[in-house]
């Protein structure tokens, strides 16, 4: 059995091209009794391309870390930090983060949480250096650098024999990696009995880190908007798109950070937040995240024997930079302008979703505000 | 007639479109292949026009659902990278690219690299989670 291909692409290419052929000459006769609309509040903004500030701060993956609320928090701050307090000489590691914030906030383990709350945090936490954090686990996926922590810390829990043994591990990775020169065996051991392996490898961390950090607490409050504090979805979903739009309108834009549901990124029919404005594993099928918003878009799509436009957000995403795990493009797009290709769905691991899509899905909106 | 030919041979160049990239796993560069229309970027050339062993190796992205894996880790974010590893049997590295990008890609036993997002996509298609049109005016 081979690979098969997608057939409503693969027929879509083969019959387009031939229809296209044989159909054009006789539209160019007959011009088509098209309806148009255009929505002047939706121009085109790219904060990913130079020179906004985002082209320089990279797609990241998260993988298999739950960390989504770090990673769109480290592209806020970063963001901030390069548009406010440069130079800015290494981004801030999302794991770091993440895990800093968890030892911080007492928790047992690394999961999804409210990004208004970490972000709400940053400024009694550290940015480490993205570089630092990433060659220490050298290419190994992220979720395995954390796992090799926690595997550590309870080896040594379990089996007292271990201990040594876990100890001089953790030891000779973080020796090898040339980033502390004050950690030994003695710390190492002190750190295993910490109550927690997020204590444990909070400290592992902190010692990684210890040359390559800096404090957040130069950066400013966070604005904050939560649906379930509207009368209802709809003026919250209005509220947070105004709050939007303006934000990508002002020179030298910010991205914008938002708690939504996943789903909304294949599905635009997926509702994912309550009418109460809640947001939560049984409203959004497991599927709750964190991400930045980019950018902005009008679509032109077919609908019936209509054209019309609809304005779109540009998500980044967390897991990477690739876009195969989207469609080329969406089946009743069309090219804006003659001449040119359609609208892809996906750039750079970054995702155009209809607003109102992605409205009904959202459940906080928020950024740092103006220095 | 000669039409036909021409129409099909350029449709068929379309399907089999091809370019490359390069990503560095583990202190190496290693070259990508991306086939835009079948979602799919590996290490190893897939030929499709001659259906090499590499092509016929992926077959199982025609099989694979993340129904079993979302009930067994319900709060995993990366669903596709969890199939990787649990289903698939390979390896999860992160790929970075020229930028600093990253892309997180499974090893499989053959050690080629094939991108996580693929069998994200696959998964969906084969769980009928495709691309849909707009249902009604916005």
């Amino acid at each position: 059995m081979y690979l098969k291909y997608d057939n409503s692409i693969m027929n879509k290419v083969y019959y387009r091209k031939a229809i296209i052929l044989l159909i054009l000459p006789s539209m160019a006769l007959s011009s088509p009794d098209f309806e148009f609309t255009t929505d002047q509040a939706c121009g085109t903004k790219r904060l990913d391309l130079p020179p906004e500030v985002l082209s320089t701060i990279p797609v990241q993956d998260q993988d298999g870390t739950n960390l989504c609320s770090a990673y769109a928090s480290a592209q806020l701050i970063d963001a901030w930090r390069i548009a406010n307090n440069p130079p800015v000489d290494a981004l801030t590691s999302p794991i770091a983060f993440g895990v800093q914030y968890a030892a911080v906030t007492n928790q047992s383990g690394i999961n999804f949480n409210p990004v208004l709350e970490v972000i709400g945090y940053a400024k009694k936490l550290d940015t480490c250096s993205y570089n630092v954090i990433r060659d220490e686990f050298n290419s190994k996926k992220s979720a395995d650098f954390i796992y090799e922590l926690v595997k550590n810390y309870q080896d040594a829990k379990n089996d007292s024999s271990q201990f040594e043994k876990s100890a001089k591990s953790i030891l000779n990775c973080v020796l090898a990696s040339g980033t502390s020169n004050t950690i030994d065996i003695e710390k190492i051991k002190k750190y295993m009995n910490e109550k927690t392996w997020v204590q444990y490898s909070n400290k592992i961390i902190e010692e990684i880190c210890s040359n390559h950090k800096k404090s957040l607490s130069f950066l400013p409050g966070v604005t904050e908007l939560k649906a379930h504090t509207y009368k209802n979805k709809t003026s919250a979903m209005n509220s947070f798109k105004k709050n939007i739009n303006n934000r990508l309108d002002q020179k030298n834009a910010q991205p914008i950070g938002i708690s939504y549901c996943k789903k909304v990124l294949k599905d635009k029919e997926s509702n994912g937040v309550s009418p109460a404005g809640l947001l939560n594993n049984s409203t959004c099928n497991n599927q709750v995240h964190a991400s930045v918003i980019v950018g902005r878009r009008l679509l032109k799509y077919k609908y019936g024997n209509k054209i019309e436009t609809i304005c779109q957000f540009l998500v980044r995403d967390s897991f990477g930079s690739s876009c195969n795990g989207y469609d080329l493009y969406e089946p009743d797009s069309i090219p804006m302008n003659t001449g040119e290709d359609r609208p892809k769905i996906c750039e750079n691991g970054q995702v155009w979703v209809d607003e109102n899509s992605l409205m009904m899905n959202t459940s906080e909106v928020f950024h740092l505000k103006d220095k | 007639m000669k039409i036909f030919y021409i129409m099909l041979i350029t449709a068929s160049c379309a399907v089999y479109a091809e370019d490359s990239t390069f990503f560095k796993i583990r202190e190496e560069n290693i070259k990508f292949y991306n086939y835009p229309n079948l979602r799919l970027t590996i290490s190893k050339k897939c030929n499709l026009a001659l259906q090499n062993k590499i092509c016929k190796n992926l077959s199982f992205l025609n099989k694979i659902s993340s129904n079993k894996t979302r009930m067994k880790h319900p709060n995993e974010q990366n669903i596709a990278s969890t199939i990787c590893s649990e289903i698939i049997g390979g390896k999860v590295y992160i790929g970075i690219d020229k930028n600093n990008n990253e892309t997180s890609f499974c090893q499989l036993k053959d050690l080629s690299y094939l991108d996580v997002a693929t069998i994200g996509y696959y998964a969906d298609r084969n769980d009928g989670l495709t691309t849909k049109p707009r249902r009604s005016k916005k």
